[in-house]
């Protein structure tokens, strides 16, 4: 196996390197085993060494080290993702960023970080001088800036700032190419599609410009009701209210909340449908009375605080949502679906009433191309994989479209084509030997 | 009631006011009595002669009360004033009487959780003073910042710069709670919270006077200027929109002009290539890239960028040719010049503004000013109007409702011929509370019919 080979471990020495079976092991896996379909596909997949870079510098070592003797290398951040974006198809090494965690400079609404700061470091330095991320997955505490950007879409702060893709959210990558000898290029502009999302596939992010966004002091609210269908229309109506201004805005149908922890019981009524929400706190009240006068009620309202103690609301939200119902019953899985624009609500209430508690509606609303929108993240009580499939088809004939959480495949995400093109293109140029994370772009693997 | 009006003995009322400062003097008084109506050749013929008799200029919410209470029985009309820069003669006393200026009711009360609690009086501008060193910034203001007062936008304004972000006065969540105090022989103070507010905001001081008011504040952005220029309108409109649309990319303003309203902007000109139309916009300063390859991309050039200005600078803040001051620019150049206020909206409403330049060409150039309206992008059309006759305004006026763009009437100065259309039920019914002998400011809610009311004159 090259990568014990001793002319390669030469070629990294100095390096921090872990080759033990267990850690090997371990840290090759991300979330995937949410999909039983994944799961069956992926478990057992390990790199054979991990390295741990400090600098970029390292960074390129290994890089020329894997392009001189053509092994495979796959790049983890905090492996947080849920379609096996990490996991090694092919062996090789993995390189491990956590300890590429220096933040460069916060200063007028920017951020650059090292890919390896956790995402819950970096808002916390952010909020120290008066910004905060504009928008962070649910695994907020443990994912970092380099996983987020190279696996992850959106997320709460997306009800406000849009999708990570959108112009202006990224500013900037810098990447190094896998190659004999390996280039540091910076992306910046539409050229950073060519890294974003995809899974590392085309290049090894080290550095991230971020767009910031002022820091607010949020208030956390659960509102729960009776119906539905009030539910659904009172998310979108919340999200709609420009004068309201929101960072989480989350629809979970009953029984969902009965798989929720670590919330009073008073929070989460018996047979209601909740809609989770963070709102600035000036605007607090006005979600309160959008609550009443919708016949909903307001369950919880704290302060969002920074406290390793307290489990946050977004903890349940997202792709926590699907974990917080796996943790307690294993047989559940999940789809992703989006949903059509201008009748997403009428799709949301339709599919719920399609599938009743076999497929526990759960949407994310946010904004897209300046509308209010959802996309959702439904939880489903698995049966087998024909029948999972047989949901998808019963979703389609709603306009509800799905973005494939079952399957490790960059492309069926829903890549737009564009985008698509534009990393192939770039794969070609920095990765001409096909090493970066191999399997997961098909259009590589197809030529 | 003009009449009896004349009858009163103003300097007496003014004695029996003491303390409280007066004016007589029948120049200034005629000065406190109007606002930016003369934009409009039609208001013009119709308020130009309007004055009140005394302007009243309490310091306290005490003094409003006995002022208040004190004209309440001597059946003298009231109509508040804040900085007199509304465009319709919202603010004027076409009845006469008092003037009451509340712009001596000044103080900023509070500033917590990003919530300012402040006087109807207080400028825009000293609100921000005080706020923005501790990080937070009017959410959206008129184009009239430096003069204007937050009770007079609030009771006669609608939105402005910041619009593009939080939609305006009307949106849910942009006014908190409002002290309003009645006009009854004993004048009541009243709090309204959440969505009460909505039966005083833009009700022209008609139904009761706002002393206090509690707005949420936005987190202060540092802020860029820019201009983008167009070979043609339809392309610097469709960027209007694309950057409406940019979830990503932070803007306080987005302003597009044609060059017939261009050409207007005396102290831009220099950067300002003729012929072209343009986009005035307020960027935050780490969306500037995004918006630099967004405006490349949409066959825009950028002519003309700073930091948010200061007030020192030879060219004014850019949002000061923005908004109801697009047409001051032009009004300075030819007096003969007004405008229009509409709503392009609906999935089609480019094609709208389209069809718009397409009819009237020069005769009404475009300002198109994009917002939010109800959680999408529209844009306001505040074109200008090459004036030649009330009925050929009004047969503009007419083609664009029959395209399906709503117009906010600016020549009209009847609340529900503005910018409302209908009667507002819950504006009228508080009216009738608060005010039921209809002395303020009257004339300006048209559904409104006061209960029997005796002549005014002074209190035996």
């Amino acid at each position: 196996m090259i990568a014990t080979d001793p002319a390669f471990r030469a070629a990294l020495d100095g390096l921090e390197l872990v080759d033990h079976p267990v850690q090997l092991r371990l840290r090759s896996r991300d979330f995937y085993w949410y999909s039983p379909i994944l799961k069956a596909e992926l478990d057992g997949k390990a790199a054979d060494l991990i390295v741990v870079p400090r600098t970029v510098d390292e960074v390129v070592r290994v890089a020329a080290a894997c392009a001189r003797f053509g092994v495979p290398l796959v790049v983890r951040g905090g492996a947080t993702g849920n379609y096996g974006q990490m996991v090694p198809l092919h062996g090789g090494v993995l390189l491990d960023m956590a300890r590429l965690d220096r933040t460069l400079w916060i200063e007028r609404g920017r951020g650059r970080f090292e890919a390896g700061v956790r995402l819950g470091d970096a808002d916390v330095l952010c909020q120290e001088q008066g910004w905060e991320l504009r928008m962070f997955p649910s695994t907020r505490r443990q994912a970092t800036v380099g996983g987020y950007v190279c696996g992850g879409a959106a997320g709460v702060g997306s009800i406000r700032y849009g999708q990570l893709r959108d112009a202006g959210s990224v500013l900037a990558l810098k990447v190094v190419t896998c190659e004999p000898v390996p280039r540091l290029i910076e992306l910046r502009g539409v050229d950073i599609g060519k890294a974003l999302h995809a899974y590392g596939t085309t290049s090894i992010v080290v550095e991230v410009e971020l767009a910031l966004a002022p820091a607010y002091p949020w208030v956390e609210m659960v509102a729960a009701f009776d119906d539905f269908a009030a539910a659904s229309q009172f998310a979108q109506a919340l999200g709609e209210s420009d004068g309201i201004f929101l960072k989480l805005d989350s629809l979970m149908a009953w029984p969902l909340p009965r798989y929720f922890r670590g919330l009073e019981e008073e929070t989460l009524p018996e047979g209601r449908h909740i809609v989770m929400i963070m709102v600035a706190a000036g605007n607090a009240g006005t979600v309160r009375d959008l609550v009443r006068e919708r016949g909903g009620a307001v369950t919880l309202e704290r302060r969002y605080v920074e406290d390793r103690a307290i489990t946050p609301i977004y903890e349940y939200t997202w792709n926590h949502t699907t974990l917080q119902a796996l943790k307690v019953d294993k047989t559940v899985t999940y789809l992703q679906t989006i949903f059509p624009l201008g009748a997403n609500v009428e799709a949301l209430i339709a599919s719920h009433e399609m599938f009743g508690e076999e497929v526990m509606a759960h949407a994310e609303f946010q904004r897209r191309q300046g509308r209010t929108n959802c996309s959702s993240l439904q939880v489903v009580r698995y049966r087998d994989e024909a029948r999972l499939w047989e949901i998808v088809r019963g979703m389609e004939t709603l306009g509800i479209r799905l973005s494939n959480p079952h399957s490790y495949i960059l492309e069926d995400k829903g890549a737009r084509v564009l985008s698509a093109d534009l990393q192939l293109a770039f794969k070609r140029e920095a990765d001409p030997l096909g090493l970066l994370n191999p399997g997961k772009m098909s259009r590589w693997t197809a030529t | 009631m003009d009449g009896d009006m004349k009858a009163i003995d103003w300097q007496a009322v003014a004695a029996d006011l003491a303390p409280i400062e007066c004016i007589t003097d029948r120049a200034l008084v005629r000065q406190k009595s109007r606002d930016f109506f003369w934009y409009s050749p039609v208001l013009n013929e119709r308020l130009k002669g309007v004055r009140g008799d005394l302007v009243v200029l309490p310091t306290s919410e005490d003094e409003v009360v006995r002022t208040l209470a004190y004209c309440h029985a001597s059946r003298i009309p009231v109509t508040p004033r804040g900085a007199g820069t509304g465009n319709y003669g919202q603010a004027m006393p076409i009845e006469g009487g008092v003037v009451l200026d509340l712009s001596r009711l000044d103080r900023f009360l509070s500033l917590k959780d990003g919530v300012a609690r402040v006087q109807a009086g207080l400028k825009l501008m000293d609100l921000e003073a005080k706020s923005l060193p501790q990080g937070w910034e009017l959410r959206f203001h008129p184009s009239t910042r430096r003069t204007a007062t937050i009770g007079g936008f609030i009771a006669g304004g609608s939105g402005g710069v910041g619009s593009i972000q939080f939609g305006g006065l009307r949106s849910r969540g942009n006014v908190l709670g409002l002290r309003v105090i009645t006009m009854e022989e004993k004048p009541r103070v009243l709090e309204l919270r959440g969505e009460e507010v909505m039966q005083a905001i833009h009700a022209y001081g008609t139904n009761g006077i706002i002393t206090e008011l509690e707005i949420p504040l936005a987190r202060a952005w540092p802020w860029h200027e820019a201009v983008v220029a167009f070979n043609d309108i339809g392309r610097a409109s469709a960027f209007g929109n694309a950057l409406g649309e940019a979830d990503g990319i932070t803007k306080k303003l987005i302003s597009v002009f044609d060059w017939g309203a261009a050409q207007y902007f005396k102290p831009l000109l220099t950067h300002l290539p003729a012929g072209q139309a343009v986009a005035l916009c307020l960027i935050a300063e780490p969306s500037r890239e995004a918006f630099a390859v967004l405006a490349n991309d949409s066959g825009g050039r950028i002519v003309f960028e700073r930091a948010a200005a200061g007030d020192a600078e030879d060219i004014p803040p850019l949002h000061e040719f923005t908004w109801n001051h697009t047409t001051l620019w032009a009004l300075k150049a030819d007096r003969t010049i007004t405008y229009l206020q509409c709503l392009f909206d609906g999935p089609d409403y480019l094609d709208k503004i389209a069809r718009a330049i397409a009819i009237f060409g020069d005769e009404t150039p475009m300002h198109l000013e994009f917002t939010r309206v109800e959680g999408h992008v529209a844009a306001f059309g505040l074109q200008l109007v090459r004036f030649t006759s009330e009925q050929r305004l009004y047969e503009i006026i007419a083609w664009l409702e029959a395209a399906g763009c709503p117009v906010a009437d600016p020549h009209t100065f009847v609340l529900e011929d503005g910018g409302m259309k209908t009667i507002d039920e819950a504006q009228l019914a508080f009216k009738r509370q608060n005010d039921p002998l209809g002395l303020l400011n009257p004339g300006k809610m048209k559904a409104f019919s006061p209960t029997a009311c005796p002549a005014a004159g002074r209190p035996a």
